[in-house]
């Protein structure tokens, strides 16, 4: 029943959408108001139709229909109510039927923003954008169907994959989606313009279209390599896959075309670089969803093998000769703006476009080469994530660079002359060169060239911005896209520079240096959950004897370790994050693995990305709107900041910052009110009254604490002349059991009961033994989390001493 | 006019660039995908170069060191068309028959890195390379894919 009305909607959307088409076609080759109102009509229905498409595929995740095929592959009873509804995207059949319905939207909503403004013209968008529609919908309906019943009907479904159970994949493909589904409309315009030689009227939707699509190609990307970070456990974010490739391509493409349209605006240039460039951008789209889908991209990558292939790729290859037939019929053949002089300025966006260009064809070359070399000799040759940075870095410095150049090519600036800012811009990049060369310790030359120009950027930049009379949204928007790349590029660079991986096993309550900062393991636990089972261990993370954050890095093991999901716990700051994965661990848990990175300056990755994702909404933000529209606007932006800060930082990195009262060397130890010791006697314990006191918590069934027993026994036989006072507090309620104890390793040292594990509480007692030394002045000097040996103890009690005599001295 | 030969001089230069980058990079950092069975096919000269290798896990060969840390294992050879993984019932059949076939070639691997949660028997294991004078082949760069229930097969990425 749901597959068959599924089923109804679809083919129906993909009638309506094919018949729109032709409707469009005939209303504006007759200039027929009645085709073309039947056209809209037609149009109506198939976004209608596709929306109720999607919202069926949603209720019956929703609702456990596990008849159909794609709820039974995607689903399961168990899975939280925001993944039931992601999985509309999580495989294949949803996913396009998905992007059908977005498509079918902007078709509609592109169509009718023009409606007025270019009436002449825009019946001919409107055709393009219904056979896309109907495109993605008949593949949707005939080759890769969501809507697939299964018989008979199963109890629970397979599940979602555990990498995809995650905040982002909530977010992360329906923005890539925004991205791509959204540069259809500047290809249809863009041909639309061509077509109709109307290009001047088309040119600013073409332009808003873009950087919307833009817009949403950037935070997909932003949240696809945020969520690696998260939950893959390499310490890295890009690994130049084919399906990562596929996304950034048309971001650069676009990128290229918003440069090469507002320049067009500007300087009269033909529209042909224009169209080239959305037809690209296009045809990158329908290429990344072949290397997505087909399975035929990059050997090592073969995903499922599905029959999707070929129909993308004729898609892909009837696209790219149309394109090119009508720009050879269409083309603007204008000799006057090949003589016009070129500015600076012109220069500059020029380079940039064609920077954009060569970095793309790079990339592309990359990832297609297993394929172009397999078809070519018949052996397939590959490349490596190396050979991608190879290629790639020196183009990406070179846009930085031009980043830095165009305010110094900019006419807009008045106070400033060329050779101040190009000297302030030298001076600003050498500074902070320097500076970051000095805070990453180590002095690399190329970093340093690399930093210099970073620098260099960021001076023009705050250049720019100072130079500014009056700050317009347009402006404030550019500035803030291109200092939000700027600084991205410095997270990428340092990150890769001074990236410092290590490989640690560490025994229970020992601490390992690495990187210059301290690691205890503090014990690893297993819980079995819904699905899987869960092995949490943690850290005391510390650098120069402040610590910094406790870490609970954890492993989740699904069906019997069939599958496993490695979260890594991160503790960020400005300066770098420290990433630290649990890769192994003995059965008795006494030593654990753990691979640990250090990322230097990796936040201003994210800071970069959400700063130029905050321009890019600015950019976008609609003009003479009405007062309604500004509120939903500002509204809007202030819930996207704040979900892009929360997915960047928010979401649990399973690191925690140390309870501001935690006990640490340094902080006051607390006080003990009334203690009383085996035989019944009250005690009195004063920290002033001696020089050191050393507090002992243990039970005597914990064999650690044995070991430790006899060393806290000798240290009381050597100190206790010169004052010292031990105490060993038991919280164990067996009082024959710790008397048993004292006899048998003689303890002479005053031992005390403590029933109800108040006195354990009060020192935030994890786990016995653990022993705390404390000077006169009431401060915690040392801490031991498990045993600690005579040596050690004798060794803490000395320098505690040695330090207080210190005070007093100083003092006096 | 002056202009528009600065750019074309630019922009030439930038290109020329470009495609020297590519030419030395690929020189460099390229290598050849092949299977277990190819390797053995290619001359000496042709083994000592950067190779990627794809082959099932045999699960009961796998040693893992924890102090180096390395691990040494044996891959068994599959088929690297798609089509013929298809045909003869996919991925996860194609793995477990080649690791029960004594018949089928085999190559010993030894990987420098902490042992991958998904390194275990019947995986496809996609390693980056260089094969040794010992006849083992070398590696540091190890990409698993393992037969899972879940409809997706999301490879894991081991780098270093």
């Amino acid at each position: 029943m749901i597959a068959l009305m599924g089923n109804f909607l679809l083919g129906l959307a993909a009638l309506a959408a094919l018949y729109a088409a032709l409707a469009a076609c005939m209303g504006q080759i007759k200039a027929s108001p009645a085709w073309k109102q039947s056209a809209d009509h037609a149009m109506l229905a198939y976004t209608l139709l596709l929306g109720a498409g999607v919202l069926f595929l949603g209720l019956a995740l929703l609702f456990n229909q596990f008849e159909l095929q794609y709820v039974h592959d995607h689903s399961s009873l168990a899975l939280p109510l925001y993944l039931k509804l992601s999985a509309i995207w999580a495989g294949q059949e949803g996913s396009l039927l998905f992007w059908s319905f977005m498509q079918a939207l902007f078709a509609l909503l592109a169509v009718n923003a023009n409606r007025k403004k270019n009436a002449a013209s825009v019946y001919i968008a409107a055709a393009i954008l219904s056979l896309l529609t109907a495109f993605f919908a008949s593949v949707t309906f005939l080759v890769q169907n969501p809507f697939t019943s299964l018989s008979p009907v199963p109890a629970d479904g397979l599940g979602l994959n555990p990498l995809l159970r995650h905040p982002g994949m909530a977010f992360h493909p329906p923005a890539l989606y925004l991205g791509y589904v959204g540069l259809s409309v500047p290809f249809a315009f863009s041909l639309t313009g061509l077509i109709s030689g109307k290009a001047k009227e088309w040119s600013q939707p073409i332009h808003r279209w873009a950087l919307f699509s833009w817009f949403g190609l950037g935070i997909g990307l932003l949240l696809g390599m945020r969520w690696a970070y998260d939950v893959l456990g390499w310490g890295g974010y890009w690994g130049w896959d084919a399906v990562e490739n596929a996304a950034l391509m048309p971001w650069l493409v676009s990128s290229a075309l918003i440069h090469t349209e507002s320049l067009r605006e500007k300087t009269e240039n033909t529209f042909n670089n224009t169209y080239l460039l959305a037809v690209l951008a296009y045809l990158l789209v329908l290429f990344g969803t072949y290397a997505t889908r087909s399975g035929q991209i990059q050997s090592v990558h073969a995903y499922t093998q599905s029959s999707i292939g070929p129909v993308l790729l004729g898609a892909q290859i009837l696209v790219f000769v149309l394109s090119i037939g009508i720009f050879f019929k269409f083309r603007q053949k204008s000799a006057a703006a090949a003589d016009a002089p070129m500015s600076l300025h012109a220069i500059v966006s020029r380079l940039t476009t064609l920077i954009l260009l060569t970095l793309t064809f790079s990339i592309f070359l990359g990832t297609i080469l297993p394929n172009l070399t397999q078809a070519i000799s018949g052996q397939a040759t590959g490349v490596s994530t190396a050979w991608f940075d190879r290629v790639s870095g020196p183009q990406f410095a070179l846009l930085v660079l031009l980043m830095g150049l165009c305010p110094l090519a900019a006419m807009a600036l008045r106070q400033f002359k060329r050779w101040q800012l190009l000297l302030a811009g030298l001076a600003g990049g050498l500074l902070l060169g320097a500076f970051f060369s000095l805070l990453l310790g180590e002095f690399l030359p190329l970093a340093f060239i690399v930093f210099s120009l970073i620098g260099f950027s960021i001076s023009a930049e705050l250049f720019k911005f100072a130079g500014r009379q009056r700050l317009s949204t347009q402006r404030l928007s550019s500035w803030m896209i291109h200092s939000g790349l700027i600084l991205l590029a410095l997270g990428v660079f340092a990150s890769k520079a001074y990236e410092f991986s290590d490989f640690q096993s560490i025994q229970l309550n020992e601490s390992v240096a690495s990187g210059g900062y301290q690691l205890e393991y503090r014990g690893i636990a297993q819980e079995i959950r819904a699905d899987y089972l869960e092995t949490k261990a943690e850290l005391l993370l510390s650098q120069n004897g402040r610590t910094l954050a406790v870490l609970y890095p954890y492993l989740n093991q699904y069906d019997n370790g069939q599958q496993t999901l490695t979260v890594p716990a991160v503790c960020s700051s400005l300066a770098d994050d420290v990433y630290v994965v649990l890769s192994g661990w003995s059965d008795n848990g006494e030593q654990a693995t753990f691979q640990i990175f250090i990322n230097p300056l990796i936040n201003f990755l994210w800071f970069g990305g959400v700063l130029l994702l905050a321009g890019a909404y600015l950019a976008l933000a609609p003009r003479g709107a009405k007062a309604i529209g500004r509120w939903l606007y500002w509204i809007g932006a202030v819930l996207f900041i704040g979900l892009a800060v929360w997915m960047m930082w928010g979401s649990a990195h399973g690191a925690t910052a140390p309870d501001s009262d935690d006990l640490q060397i340094g902080s006051a130890a607390p006080r003990f009110e009334t203690l009383t010791d085996l035989s019944g006697t009250p005690l009195a314990l004063d920290f002033a009254a001696s020089p050191v006191t050393v507090v002992n918590f243990w039970a005597p069934w914990c064999p650690s604490c044995q070991e430790e027993l006899p060393d806290l026994q000798a240290i009381w036989e050597k100190y206790e002349a010169q004052g010292l006072a031990l105490l060993g507090i038991t919280y164990d309620t067996d009082q024959t059991a710790v008397q048993a104890s004292v006899d048998s390793y003689g303890l002479t040292y005053p031992i005390v009961l403590d029933p109800d594990a108040a006195l354990s509480m009060l020192y935030q007692v994890t786990g016995v033994p653990e022993t705390y030394i404390v000077d006169r002045s009431g401060r915690i000097t040392f801490i031991a989390i498990g045993a600690a040996s005579f040596d050690e103890i004798e060794a803490a009690i000395l320098e505690s001493l040695a330090q207080t005599e210190v005070v007093v001295e100083g003092g006096s | 006019m002056k202009n528009h030969i600065t750019y074309i001089l630019v922009a030439a230069a930038i290109v020329i660039a470009v495609v020297f980058l590519i030419l030395t990079a690929t020189a460099q950092e390229s290598h050849f995908f092949i299977t277990v069975s190819e390797l053995s096919a290619l001359s000496p000269e042709e083994q000592r170069q950067p190779l990627v290798v794809s082959g099932a896990v045999d699960g009961a060969s796998i040693v893992y060191d924890e102090t180096v840390p390395q691990v040494t294992f044996t891959i068994v050879d599959i088929p690297s068309d798609l089509k013929v993984i298809e045909q003869r019932g996919g991925l996860a059949v194609v793995l477990e028959q080649a690791v029960q076939d004594p018949q089928a070639q085999r190559l010993q691997v030894v990987y420098s890195g902490v042992k991958p949660d998904l390194l275990k028997a019947n995986a496809q294991a996609i390693l980056k390379g260089q094969l040794g004078e010992d006849g083992r082949f070398y590696s540091d760069d190890l990409l698993l894919k393992c037969p899972s229930r879940y409809a997706e097969d999301i490879p894991e990425q081991v780098e270093d």
